[in-house]
């Protein structure tokens, strides 16, 4: 090295990344190429020295740390180093896509509000999806997910677990830890006063979104809270109910400011396999003498006062988005005629907000259903045993959901059934390979304690409250009709042939999901994806690539594929039609699915809804669906009216809040993803007696608007 | 076909539905084959020209209700997977009944009468 190079060195600033400035040293490259890429000494001195003189020729009298970085990774990469390239560099975000975060936001995920929480958050995202796609994923894997070939959900929290349904008994026996070990936070024991065990409920929701990705519910919610409400009066039960709902509903706290993603699945009347189950009392007591069965009154008051105060809406008559209204049903009862009161009531709230979900429990479907998050059916038969039952421990959830995308495998199959499927089961495998990694990596991240929540112990024998081994192993699908109509010419409700073929499809991957539990023991399920923002990420990488052979929604950047295996959402059928069809893909999902009744009525009648639900429930195979009633509420004078308006009907105000069921949530339109706006303009809304609906021509005119400007 | 009665060759509950609903065919004189069939969901696993045996009777399998003669009855619809054709009639579990294209019962026996008056319907 010259003198020049020398007098160089001395001059150099560098800027670091520990917020300090120090001369430059070469040596401090070597090292770290040692130690971050474990390359040998020679080697990282090489590397170094060559960085060296890059410096030198550049004549700086300041650089950054991240950029001496670079300049390394170029010469890694000269010399044919591409692993270690990958191991030393840096992971981050442009200038500039930063500033756009700050300055505009991100309509990726129609739950975040623009906040400085929120752009912190999708900072984070950055950072933890590319350390996802380089560092935890195999090159092709990550490959798979880039090209489209499958959807690995939640790249961003891919070092947690995914959803969860929790058993609020084991909270109420033995208290709460927020934090899971109560080092950071007060541990409260079992709540001896009923508003302290529903603001337990509450927290235990929000303190395990901490350490999850997806939503969060509790399963037999107002069952299992009905021994805490005995001896009040309906007044104050209904306090209770509302106190839970507002603090579900205004806690904004949850992953980088929004609301807990949370559910809970209720019942009518206590459900049979609790019936001679101990109940826990007020202060965690449990006595075998006092079961379920004692609390029959108390589970109906507690369903008749959560109903009421969903049906009431906030102080300004706006619903309660969160927590999801799930409601427990049986084609038989219905059949029979049984809770026609609290249907007809529920059927006022689905008329009024759209707020229920119905789970319908088919014959087909195991004992214990409980739905999740968007729409994931936590079969609790597989993680339960009958201790967990009885031990107030029943709990389970997703660990990771990966999507396949339909429509891609037919462009390559060129209508070849044999060959389509045999591109299946290579794109399956990659989504095997996928969640059998992800548990891998959970399995480290408890052990490491990097999820306290979720690894506190459960009882003497050691147990942890998620347990890799019985959580759902999650494939979706995307894009069933698109696929028929590129294989077979035809979608799905235009032709028998076609929609035999996807029938054969799905079964073709339940069994392989099927034989997936056989070999490895786990608990894998074919499930609906929610879809909310891949199934418009896969449409336009289809587009793409694949340009006028891809067959999807929309055009150009608003294209989209339709949702799992739902009907074509414009498609020009009768309601009777489209929900047969879907109807018949129901039972061949074992990990949830979900159906939509898009309502066109501004003023849908209760009775109207309960003819359409008793006819849902005992005709078809559905087993979880809602009626979705667009809202407009106006900012003006807070008025909430059914429909999409584009005036306020009350103050003529064109400031207006859309709020529609984006997927298997509601949320604010404003926030939607092109592919979704433009499912919103196209979807085919009903009456509850099956009669077609069109948009009103200004309101389709202000969508297209959204559209265009995104 | 204005009735269909889907059963498995496996199901606990199919063999006093499939029993009950001849009984209640032969009292409203329903021809099988013309005015109802039986089709084994599991039906690949019977030869179609061969007799099974369910629930102690012997049952034709033919390939199609068109194949139902008078003299061989009773008889079911098998060698070949209906569970596609079940599933576009909602049908994921027997015994299932389908009348107008529209599932009567589902996964539990009726009694007589409920069944009567369904098929008279």
């Amino acid at each position: 090295m010259g003198a020049e190079n020398n007098n160089y060195k001395r001059k150099l600033i560098v800027r670091t990344s520990k917020t300090l400035l120090e001369g430059f040293d070469a040596a401090k490259i070597a090292d770290s190429l040692v130690r971050e890429a474990e390359l040998e000494r020679k080697t990282a001195d090489m590397i170094a020295g060559e960085v060296e003189e890059e410096l030198s020729r550049l004549k700086l009298d300041y650089i950054t740390a991240p950029l001496i970085r670079e300049i390394a990774n170029v010469k890694l990469l000269e010399h044919g180093m591409e692993k270690e390239r990958a191991k030393y560099t840096r992971l981050g975000m442009p200038v500039y896509d930063v500033a756009n975060l700050v300055g505009f936001g991100s309509k990726e995920n129609a739950n975040l509000q623009y906040n400085p929480e929120t752009v912190h958050k999708l900072m984070a995202d950055q950072i933890s999806k590319e350390y996802a796609l380089i560092s935890l994923l195999p090159l092709n894997l990550a490959d798979a997910h880039m090209a489209g070939e499958i959807h690995i959900h939640d790249l961003d929290y891919f070092i947690r677990p995914f959803c969860f349904s929790h058993d609020i008994r084991f909270f109420l026996k033995n208290g709460f830890k927020a934090d899971g070990v109560g080092n950071h936070t007060a541990i409260a024991g079992p709540a001896r006063r009923p508003e302290v065990a529903f603001l337990h409920a509450a927290k235990v929701l929000a303190a395990s979104q901490t350490n999850c990705a997806g939503g969060q519910g509790f399963s037999y919610f107002n069952t299992f809270l009905a021994p805490y409400v005995t001896g009040l009066d309906y007044k104050k039960v209904k306090q209770l109910a509302q106190m839970f709902i507002y603090e579900l509903s205004q806690m904004y706290v949850a992953r980088g400011g929004q609301v807990v993603f949370s559910s809970i699945d209720t019942d009518m009347t206590v459900p049979k396999q609790f019936m001679d189950v101990p109940a826990v009392q007020i202060g965690g007591v449990v006595q075998d003498s006092v079961t379920y069965a004692n609390y029959e009154d108390e589970v109906k008051t507690l369903f008749n006062a959560l109903v009421d105060v969903y049906y009431e809406g906030d102080y300004i008559g706006k619903p309660f988005n969160f927590p999801k209204f799930e409601l427990q049903t049986y084609p038989e009862d219905i059949r029979k005629g049984c809770h026609e009161e609290e249907l007809l009531k529920v059927s006022a709230l689905a008329a009024k907000f759209g707020t229920p979900y119905y789970i319908v429990n088919q014959p087909y479907m195991p004992e214990f259903a409980c739905y999740q998050c968007c729409s994931f059916l936590m079969p609790l038969d597989k993680s339960k045993t009958d201790e967990d039952v009885t031990n107030g421990t029943i709990r389970g959830g997703g660990l990771q959901v990966v999507t396949i995308n339909l429509p891609q495998i037919a462009y390559s199959a060129n209508g070849d059934d044999a060959k389509f499927l045999e591109i299946l089961d290579e794109r399956m495998g990659k989504a095997r390979g996928v969640l059998l990694l992800k548990r891998d990596i959970i399995k480290k991240n408890l052990k490491n304690n990097l999820l306290p929540f979720m690894s506190q112990k459960i009882n003497d024998k050691g147990e942890m409250y998620l347990e890799p081994d019985k959580q759902s192993y999650i494939i979706g699908l995307l894009g069933m009709n698109e696929m028929v109509k590129a294989h077979t010419g035809q979608e799905l409700h235009e032709s028998d042939e076609a929609w035999r073929f996807a029938l054969k499809v799905m079964r073709h991957m339940k069994d392989k999901v099927a034989e997936y539990r056989g070999e490895t023991g786990l608990n894998f399920s074919l499930a609906r994806t929610p879809a909310e923002s891949c199934s418009y990420r896969l449409a336009q990488i289809d587009l793409r690539k694949y340009k006028d052979k891809a067959v999807t929604n929309g055009k150009g950047d608003n294209a989209y594929y339709t949702n799992s295996f739902h009907v074509r959402p414009s498609a020009d059928i009768p309601l009777w039609k489209r929900l047969t069809v879907e109807g018949a893909f129901h039972p061949l999902t074992d990990g949830g699915a979900m159906s939509h009744v898009f309502l066109s009525e501004a003023n849908p009648t209760a009775e109207g809804i309960y003819e359409l639900t008793k006819k849902i429930a005992t005709k078809t195979a559905i087993q979880y669906y809602s009626y979705t009633k667009d809202l407009s509420v106006c900012l003006d004078c807070d008025f909430t009216a059914g429909g999409l308006m584009y005036k306020c009907p009350k103050c003529g105000s064109e400031k207006i809040d859309w709020w529609s069921r984006i997927t298997g949530y509601y949320q604010n339109v404003s926030g939607w993803n092109k592919g979704k706006l433009a499912e919103l303009a196209q979807r085919r809304r009903y009456g509850t007696a099956g009669d077609l609906h069109e948009l009103q021509p200004d309101v389709r005119r202000k969508l297209d608007g959204k559209l265009i400007s995104g | 076909m204005r009735t269909i009665l889907f059963t498995s060759t496996r199901c606990p509950k199919c063999p006093r539905f499939r029993k009950m609903l001849r009984e209640a065919a032969k009292e409203l004189g329903l021809v099988e084959g013309r005015d109802f069939i039986e089709k084994l969901i599991d039906g690949e696993t019977v030869k179609i020209g061969t007799r099974a045996k369910l629930e102690g009777q012997e049952y034709y399998i033919v390939g199609s209700e068109k194949d139902i003669k008078p003299s061989e009855t009773p008889a079911a619809i098998g060698g070949q997977d209906c569970t596609i054709e079940a599933l576009q009639y909602q049908v994921a579990s027997t015994p299932a009944l389908i009348i107008d294209g529209e599932i009567a019962f589902i996964g539990e026996i009726p009694t007589k009468e409920e069944l009567l008056k369904k098929l008279k319907a």
